[in-house]
């Protein structure tokens, strides 16, 4: 079981991945947009961040840059959720300090299962 | 998690989605937790809930609110606590039976009801009383103030005998030649006349008037029969088993969230089976599922061995003169469809949910053996 914050402005693909995480086992934090983000991390201190790459006030690469430039929560993981097809996007956010990102639309138990993966690979599971 | 307090007492429920309302009831191999697939394929059309009965998951645990009424009754608390007016039904096992007996007496209140695995039991129960009317929230006036006043049929409590069947145990009863009224000679139906053996005072004829007051709805009463009248497998099937052995017995290991789904199990009361059980000996649940009053999908492996798929006979029973009911058999599934087959369950749920009536669902070939 992992602690997770999620940052991701659509509400209806939040609310989904919070439950799908959840009752996967795991911690779930929301933030609506990447400024919520940046202002979440340090106080929930979570294991992994899933973030969305096209968000209000805060785009999910300012948020990334932003969270890379604390000290106290340079080193967690970022991960984006990129839509399909957007190589370069993805080419972005890696540069931005992200480890890997998940492509977007995904079902439930693929979520599930990427995440897992990468917690994993994190020596997190 | 989700919680209300009902009669003193904690409900766990979830919720996921936007959109028209969706309830979804377990059975009782387990809780709320396996409809987690489907509320996540659901919610970005539906807000679906999904609770706990009572005894079940995370619900209170009271030994006096284990049977079917009881549940039943929850699930019309769980609504008006929740501010549901209208919701669709998804429920599976006992849960669908919780559904199809809400629904029978609260029609305004349900949009549809999908049942998976019912506990529908065969019988010997003569021939199939007229289908009730469709309900309609505003019903139409009587064509003339002098039309006679409408009867309906009702199984009063306590029917000393189910009706003969004319024909012999297995056998499909001949179809009479009368196209003309679609109705078979064999065809007997009991019409009772709304009385005080149900409780419910008789219909009187609306006065002459330019404006007479429209016919109310009739209001038809579940099954309630005498224990024996009807068989109950379920004594034998749910007596002195462990849930969690039960569920390990009828779910394929293979199923996403095996082993969480046996951690729920365990949760369920110790008295849940029996009590449970032991109040079907006075219901039929075929009665209730016939005199249903808006569109039913009945969906059942054809390999559960939980709960055995009606056979042909059960299913004209239900079925006869009606365009509101239909029952799939899924070939190969067992008691949990779907668990065992999600994708083509999701399917075949957006299908019934969308679809204007039960004639416009379009079954696919390759898992649907029977429809009816």
């Amino acid at each position: 079981m992992a602690r997770i914050l999620i940052a991701e402005d659509e509400r209806d693909i939040r609310d989904l991945v919070e439950f799908t995480l959840k009752f996967a086992g795991h911690e779930v934090f929301k933030a609506a947009n990447g400024a919520e983000a940046v202002e979440l991390a340090p106080g929930v201190r979570p294991d992994l961040i899933l973030m969305d790459v096209r968000m209000p006030r805060m785009t999910g690469y300012e948020a990334c840059r932003a969270l890379k430039g604390m000290d106290d929560v340079k080193d967690i993981p970022v991960v984006f959720l990129s839509a399909k097809g957007q190589d370069v996007e993805m080419k972005t956010g890696l540069e931005a300090g992200a480890i890997d990102y998940i492509l977007k639309p995904f079902a439930p138990d693929e979520l599930t299962r990427r995440v897992a993966e990468i917690l994993q690979g994190l020596g997190l599971s | 998690m989700s919680a209300i307090t009902i009669d003193n007492d904690l409900v766990h429920y979830e919720v996921l989605g936007r959109g028209r309302p969706v309830i979804l009831l377990h059975g009782w191999l387990s809780s709320w937790r396996y409809w987690i697939p489907t509320m996540q394929q659901l919610s970005m059309k539906y807000r679906t809930y999904a609770l706990d009965l009572w005894g079940y998951g995370d619900s209170g645990k009271d030994p006096d609110r284990l049977t079917l009424d009881a549940q039943v009754e929850l699930l019309g608390n769980f609504m008006e606590k929740l501010g549901i007016t209208k919701a669709a039904f998804i429920g599976h096992s006992l849960g669908g039976a919780v559904m199809v007996r809400y629904a029978l007496k609260h029609p305004d209140r349900v949009a549809r009801v999908l049942a998976i695995s019912a506990p529908v039991f065969e019988a010997e129960r003569g021939a199939p009383p007229p289908a009730p009317p469709p309900f309609t929230a505003a019903p139409a006036r009587p064509a003339a103030p002098s039309a006679p006043a409408a009867t309906i049929v009702a199984r009063p409590a306590g029917l000393p005998d189910a009706p003969a069947r004319p024909q012999a145990e297995g056998v499909p009863p001949a179809r009479s030649a009368d196209s003309s009224r679609g109705t078979p000679d064999w065809y007997r139906p009991t019409v009772l006349h709304r009385g005080a053996e149900q409780g419910i005072p008789p219909t009187v004829s609306a006065p002459a008037s330019p404006a007479p007051a429209p016919e109310p709805e009739p209001q038809i009463a579940p099954s309630n029969i005498k224990p024996g009248q009807i068989p109950n497998p379920l004594n034998t099937r749910l007596m002195g088993i462990v849930p969690r052995d039960l569920l390990e017995r009828h779910l394929d290991k293979a199923v996403a969230d095996y082993d969480r789904l046996l951690g729920e199990a365990a949760k369920t009361a110790p008295s849940a089976f029996a009590a449970s059980a032991r109040s079907f000996d006075t219901v039929d649940l075929a009665w209730d599922l016939r005199m249903i009053r808006i569109p039913v999908l009945l969906v059942h492996g054809d390999e559960d061995g939980f709960l055995i798929p009606p056979a042909q006979p059960l299913l004209d029973y239900l079925n006869h003169g009606r365009d509101d009911f239909r029952c799939v058999l899924w070939p190969g599934a067992k008691h949990f469809p779907m668990l065992e087959d999600p994708a083509s369950f999701h399917r075949l749920v957006s299908d019934f949910l969308e679809a204007r009536d039960l004639d416009d669902l379009e079954f696919k070939e390759r898992w649907i053996r029977k429809m009816r």
